[in-house]
């Protein structure tokens, strides 16, 4: 265990000297993610002028909606699809099947080792832009030592899982597929449109709201979201659907994964 | 004017290679084809349901907020066939010196830079954003005349042209850093400025959107000219400012070249 713990943390300590090396492109990231929303505040502003109240949302309740929406994206949402994708295309992957530290595990720590080191770069801005949210529109704080917060870490940690798992399927889809990493759109505008990345259940049209209830693309956004702001009561079933589709997205990883080794050839 | 017909063959030239290219890989072609207008279709709908939270956002009815969002479609359309397309091989020429194959070549480096690439993939965009655009003028029963279409042309053309200007200076800056691989995402992650009509600014952030850095008047002027709305001195000033952006960034783009060094140059 302790030679496990020291081999990991090494490679840890290894990746996040290569992330650091790529800090500028890290603060430009974290400009790019928060300028968008930036300007739909004021878009909100706008649409709240006329308005004080649309399907019980008032405008420091929606902003605050999308601030976590935000805080989300840049907890759950990665991006290698392309880059690895890429490498088992070229064959580059030989390196990682001689090894005792496979493939996967090499995505998942870097991406972890990435995105910790993105959200040193981003939660200062995102921080930043809630306080000055919360002073001019006054959106409420989050309450950090509350049990809805620890529910909606829980639940953040399992959007991550399924959000990791779509993309290792769309890289795993290469071992088939040439340009598998495409799929990645499909990946991008399934989760905004059925999650309530993009607007609240509320205030979607009834026809949309009845697939994205019956989706469980909506404990990535809308049920977290809805758990921080007092307005959803996660019950044994949504624990059971969660519990569920972690583990089916696991089987399926799996199989999958053994099977697309037996697909891969490389020189040699 | 012997200059001008060399400079406007070898931009159709220009187009007819990245056509021969784009034949060459026709299924991929059809596959980003159609990543693009679901794209575009996404983006419809996402702001539809904005939209339709309220009958008046910043003094703009429904109809004539679709009308904004078609030339935002229209923008987007030069944005990611013309302007992604050129802007990646330009950094990267940078970074990995290669720029010293352009800088010999008897035209205007700019000129080249500017035009050379072209994906088809995202025309389409273009012509979803005008068919979107008739729509609403239809919707809102308004028959524009000559005079406020020529308009739209000219402020259309100078919207582009500025969102190009930013983009080529900013891409520009490669000259003086070390390493930024994302310098080309900066432009595509501002577009939500000229999504939104320039009503929705207010303070400084309208000061610094429609003056500094008019980004901001990019959809919504054109928008406003063929809608007939008061726009005062507004037009005016685009057309104007994307010019002088222009040279501006023509300037710097000579300037920054003196920094450039590659093996053997």
């Amino acid at each position: 265990m302790p030679d496990m713990l020291k081999k990991y943390s090494t490679i840890f300590r290894f990746m996040t000297m290569r992330a650091l090396y790529y800090r500028t492109e890290l603060f430009v990231w974290s400009l790019i993610e928060t300028l968008p929303f930036a300007i739909l505040i004021l878009f909100l502003v706008s649409v709240f002028a006329q308005k004080p109240e649309i399907n019980g949302y008032d405008l420091p309740k929606l902003i605050q909606y999308y601030l976590l929406a935000l805080i989300i994206t840049s907890l759950t949402d990665f991006h290698f699809e392309d880059v690895r994708a890429r490498e088992i295309r070229e064959g580059k992957i030989d390196f990682y099947l001689a090894r005792p530290f496979s493939y996967i595990e090499e995505i998942l720590l870097r991406t972890f080792n990435s995105k910790i080191i993105f959200l040193v770069f981003l939660l200062p801005v995102v921080s930043i832009i809630y306080f000055l949210s919360s002073l001019h529109y006054g959106v409420a704080p989050i309450h950090f030592f509350s049990l809805n917060f620890l529910i909606f870490c829980g639940l953040i940690l399992a959007a991550a899982t399924i959000s990791i798992f779509l993309s290792l399927w769309i890289v795993m889809a290469t071992f088939w597929l040439e340009g598998s990493n495409g799929l990645t759109h499909f990946r991008m505008i399934g989760i905004t449109l059925f999650s309530g990345a993009m607007i609240p259940i509320k205030l979607m049209p009834n026809w949309l709201q009845q697939i994205v209830n019956w989706l469980p693309l909506k404990y990535l956004y809308a049920i977290p979201i809805e758990v921080i702001q007092g307005t959803y009561q996660i019950s044994p079933h949504d624990m059971l659907i969660l519990a569920g589709t972690i583990t089916a997205m696991l089987f399926i990883t799996k199989i999958f994964w053994k099977n697309a080794l037996i697909q891969y050839c490389s020189v040699n | 004017m012997k200059q001008l017909k060399k400079y406007w063959h070898l931009f159709w030239f220009f187009r007819k290679t990245s056509l021969m290219k784009m034949t060459a890989y026709r299924t991929d072609f059809f596959f980003w084809f159609f990543v693009s207008l679901m794209w575009t279709s996404f983006n419809f709908f996402f702001f539809s349901l904005l939209i339709r939270l309220s009958n008046n956002i910043a003094g703009w009815f429904t109809w004539e907020l679709y009308t904004l969002l078609s030339i935002f479609t229209m923008v987007d359309a030069f944005t990611w066939s013309l302007m992604y397309n050129n802007m990646n091989p330009y950094t990267s020429d940078i970074f990995q010196g290669r720029l010293s194959n352009l800088l010999t070549k008897p035209i205007d480096t700019q000129f080249v830079i500017m035009t050379r690439e072209t994906s088809y993939n995202n025309v389409p965009r273009f012509f979803v954003g005008l068919f979107a655009l008739f729509w609403s003028l239809h919707k809102l029963n308004y028959t524009p005349n000559l005079a406020s279409i020529i308009l739209f042309v000219l402020t259309f053309s100078a919207g582009v042209l500025l969102v190009y200007t930013i983009w080529f200076a900013i891409a520009t800056l490669a000259f003086w850093v070390e390493r930024l691989d994302n310098i080309n995402n900066i432009v595509p992650g501002m577009r939500r400025i000229w999504q939104v009509p320039r009503q929705v600014y207010g303070g400084f952030t309208s000061t610094f959107l429609t003056v500094i850095l008019p980004l901001g008047l990019v959809s919504s002027i054109p928008s406003e000219v063929l809608l007939n709305k008061p726009t005062g001195i507004w037009t005016s000033y685009l057309i104007v400012i994307s010019f002088i952006f222009f040279i501006l960034a023509r300037k710097f783009f000579h300037f920054s070249i003196k920094k450039y060094t590659s093996v053997g140059g």
